[in-house]
């Protein structure tokens, strides 16, 4: 039997990103090995519709308006993050609806404050879904594990400073950067 | 059960002091075996655990093994969880590594010397213990652990403790946020000074210098920290055995109350034999005391004094925090986790009645307090501020470029109510008994946190700062002391000045476990010390001992 994380490599490879995209989402959510097949088949590759489940892309989309674009921001934990949002019944309907009333706008806001303006944080549940995105891509953290540590925001956001692990340089310490 | 291997010296633990004594004797040609109950460290791969984990803690890199389990931060305070069996009635704070290379792994590496008066509180100040040697007698020793372990300090300043060489290599440059607080602490009198550690500075015994990779806790990724592995891995060029996964369980004695070698046991639960002319137990403090109680059938060994596993000591650290003032950024989470600290606490007058300490000043942030900024983010305000995009960032990056904090090292003197003793009815997963520890802070030391944290307040007020926290409990230093005392009089320690048991006469023990106070300085540098005096020491005795059979 053939290891499915080097399917999973070789298929990365093949694909176009929103595809890559929707395996990724696959793998955090652990339905990789059935979804294998079907990514495969150019009719559901990137499929997304304007009402269904949030995609991947639609996720980075949302993800980039809310930190205001200010980061680069990485598919494979936002994959993580998405699927995690996606499971827990507190999020799933908000984010559907955060997405469509943002992402899936005639006219998208490009800001978190444009977001707010266009009122799709009203609702409570709306805001702490808001949050819990940026929660995710500030911590790196996911239910319990590590998705990324060396891109967390909390890190990428401090000018100053490097991530733990990651060199600054023989003595840079010693001034005011 | 089998005999697998013979040899002059059988070392137990390869620690920092485990790791000195073998690397000295096999270059004078003594056989030596080394036995480490964990297992190898892989350092890049620790990296990469690291930074997968979750909780940056100091363990965080390192294997947890089922037949050489240790104690974490994350369970000390859980009651009823880890390692450790906590009998209270405070936890004890304190961890420790068990793989090839012990807990320099994840030290952060500062190596203040003790001051002379250190050794004579009891001449001097009417409590504690005096050491069976002075300053004077260790000082020769400190300058060669200065050299072994690669210290770079300022030759310049007076940290109290007379040098009759210069360090090794210039100091590490104090940090920015270490002059801020200079400045505020000048104008309250008191002043702040760089803190000698085993951190390269240059190229140094084909080292690389620090590239301030700001993680010396838990893991230097490039080995510019000194860690024992250095030592270990000279050792065994040179003809060492190292045997790990090999946990030590006891020492055998022959009929005459001489060592033979020791037991140990492998992951399966398989146990063998190494036999020597001397043992020498380097397991660190709880470990070492451990295994001595558990030998000779559960009577202990080398206990004529009733003092194994007693006088357990650590450095309780009293800890504060506080973001700097809005004017002030002090620019943390760079270089060295820390790079100054304050001394001349360490000289107080008033020793006889509460303890001296050293206040550590943190280059890390609120790490220590709070964590790693990837978990500070989850707890603090932030998530609940309904702010995000760049506004968001710039608050972020606003909060942590002003984050404070001190953490003072207490003393505690040596109490014989404060214990380790093997936990006979509970095992570990190779049946081996856990640690039992009875663990109390008196007011001796409780008035030493006090006066700690008064002084952080005072600091914080000259510096203006904002939130600031004192934590209302001690924290853990990892420097695990006391248990296996030194001392002159037979009736009253379990090993002389030389650190060879009172009792077995071919048996020494190395570690901080022969402390029998413990100042207020970091103590590694003391024990590397008093490790190679030791190894001077077994040299000179071992044509006297009996053959290894
Ligand atoms: C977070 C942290 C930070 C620290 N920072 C500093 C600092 O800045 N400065 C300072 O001076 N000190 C510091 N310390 C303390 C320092 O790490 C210790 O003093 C030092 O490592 C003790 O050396 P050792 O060789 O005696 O013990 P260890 O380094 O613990 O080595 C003992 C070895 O014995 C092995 N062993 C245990 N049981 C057995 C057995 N049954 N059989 C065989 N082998 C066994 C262990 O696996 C281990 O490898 C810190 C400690 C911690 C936890």
């Amino acid at each position: 039997m053939t290891n499915p994380r080097s399917d999973v490599r070789a298929l990365e490879a093949a694909l176009p990103l929103a595809s890559r995209r929707e395996l990724l989402v696959g793998l955090a959510s652990g339905t990789l090995v059935m979804a294998g097949a079907d990514l495969l088949s150019p009719a559901s590759a990137g499929a997304a519709t304007r009402t269904g489940p949030v995609t991947l892309d639609e996720f980075m989309e949302l993800s980039e308006i809310l930190t205001d674009d200010e980061f680069s921001l990485d598919d494979e934990p936002g994959a993580l993050y998405l699927a995690s949002l996606v499971r827990d019944p507190a999020y799933n309907d908000p984010l559907r609806q955060l997405v469509q009333d943002t992402v899936r706008a005639d006219r998208v806001p490009r800001t978190f404050n444009a977001v707010v303006r266009r009122g799709a944080l009203r609702s409570e549940a709306a805001a702490r879904t808001a949050q819990q995105v940026l929660v995710l891509w500030y911590s790196g953290l996911v239910d319990g594990r590590t998705a990324d540590y060396l891109e967390a925001l909390a890190w990428q956001s401090l000018p100053f400073a490097e991530p733990p692990s990651t060199k600054i340089g023989f003595s840079k310490w010693d001034e005011a950067p | 059960m089998s005999i697998v291997a013979t040899a002059d010296v059988v070392i137990v633990g390869s620690g920092v002091a485990g790791a000195l004594v073998a690397d000295r004797l096999v270059r004078r040609g003594v056989s030596v075996v080394v036995l480490e109950a964990g297992p190898p460290v892989d350092r890049d791969r620790a990296v990469e655990i690291f930074r997968q984990a979750p909780a940056k803690v100091p363990e965080s890199p390192y294997p947890s093994t089922a037949h050489a389990p240790r104690p974490t931060v994350l369970d000390i305070g859980v009651p009823g969880t880890g390692y450790f069996v906590q009998e209270g009635p405070e936890p004890f704070g304190s961890t420790y590594e068990r793989v090839v290379g012990g807990t320099t792994w994840h030290w952060l590496g500062s190596t203040p010397r003790l001051l002379p008066s250190d050794f004579e509180m009891r001449t001097r100040f009417g409590v504690g213990r005096d050491w069976p040697l002075t300053y004077a007698d260790l000082e020769p020793y400190y300058v060669q652990a200065e050299k072994e372990m690669g210290v770079a300090g300022d030759g310049r300043q007076d940290q109290g403790s007379p040098r009759s060489a210069g360090f090794p290599m210039p100091a590490v440059p104090i940090s920015f946020l270490d002059k801020v607080v200079r400045g505020a602490a000048r104008t309250i009198g008191l002043d702040v000074l760089s803190t000698p550690q085993a951190r390269n500075t240059e190229t140094y015994n084909d080292r690389h210098h620090c590239v301030g990779n700001s993680n010396c806790i838990p893991i230097c990724p490039i080995g510019a920290k000194y860690d024992a592995v250095i030592h270990l891995d000279r050792a065994v060029e040179k003809g060492a055995k190292l045997i790990s996964d090999a946990v030590v369980r006891e020492v055998l004695l022959r009929e005459d109350g001489t060592a033979r070698g020791v037991r140990f046991r492998r992951p399966d639960g398989t146990d063998d034999e190494v036999l020597g002319r001397a043992v020498v137990m380097a397991a660190h403090a709880i470990e070492t005391p451990k295994i001595l109680l558990m030998s000779n059938g559960g009577d202990g060994i080398a206990n004529s004094s009733g003092q194994v596993g007693q006088n357990l000591m650590d450095h309780p650290i009293a800890l504060s925090y506080a973001l700097s003032a809005p004017d002030q950024p002090v620019y943390p989470q760079r270089g060295p986790l820390s790079t100054a600290g304050i001394e001349s606490p360490r000289q107080s007058p008033d020793r006889g009645l509460r303890s001296a300490f050293r206040v550590e000043i943190g280059n890390d942030g609120w790490r220590f307090p709070i964590g790693d900024p990837t978990f500070e983010f989850t707890q603090g305000p932030f998530p609940a501020l309904r702010e995000g995009g760049a506004a968001l960032a710039a608050r972020w990056e606003d909060h942590v470029s002003h984050e404070l904090r001190f953490a003072s090292l207490t003393e505690q003197l040596p109490d014989r109510a404060n214990t380790i003793t093997p936990a006979f009815d509970l095992l570990d997963d190779i049946g081996i008994p856990r640690p039992r520890i009875t663990f109390s802070i008196d007011a001796y030391t409780q008035g030493g946190l006090d006066d700690a944290q008064a002084l952080h307040e005072r600091l914080f007020g000259a510096l203006r700062a904002r939130e600031r926290t004192h934590v209302p409990f001690a924290f853990g230093a990892g420097h695990i002391m006391g248990t296996t005392i030194m001392g002159t009089d037979p009736r009253d320690s379990v090993a002389d000045g030389f650190g060879r048991s009172h009792d077995v006469p071919n048996m020494w023990i190395v570690g901080s476990s022969l402390f029998p106070t413990c100042g207020t300085a970091n103590p590694t540098l003391t024990l590397a010390a008093l490790a190679l005096r030791t190894e001077v020491a077994l040299r000179a005795a071992l044509p006297s001992l009996p053959a290894a059979v």
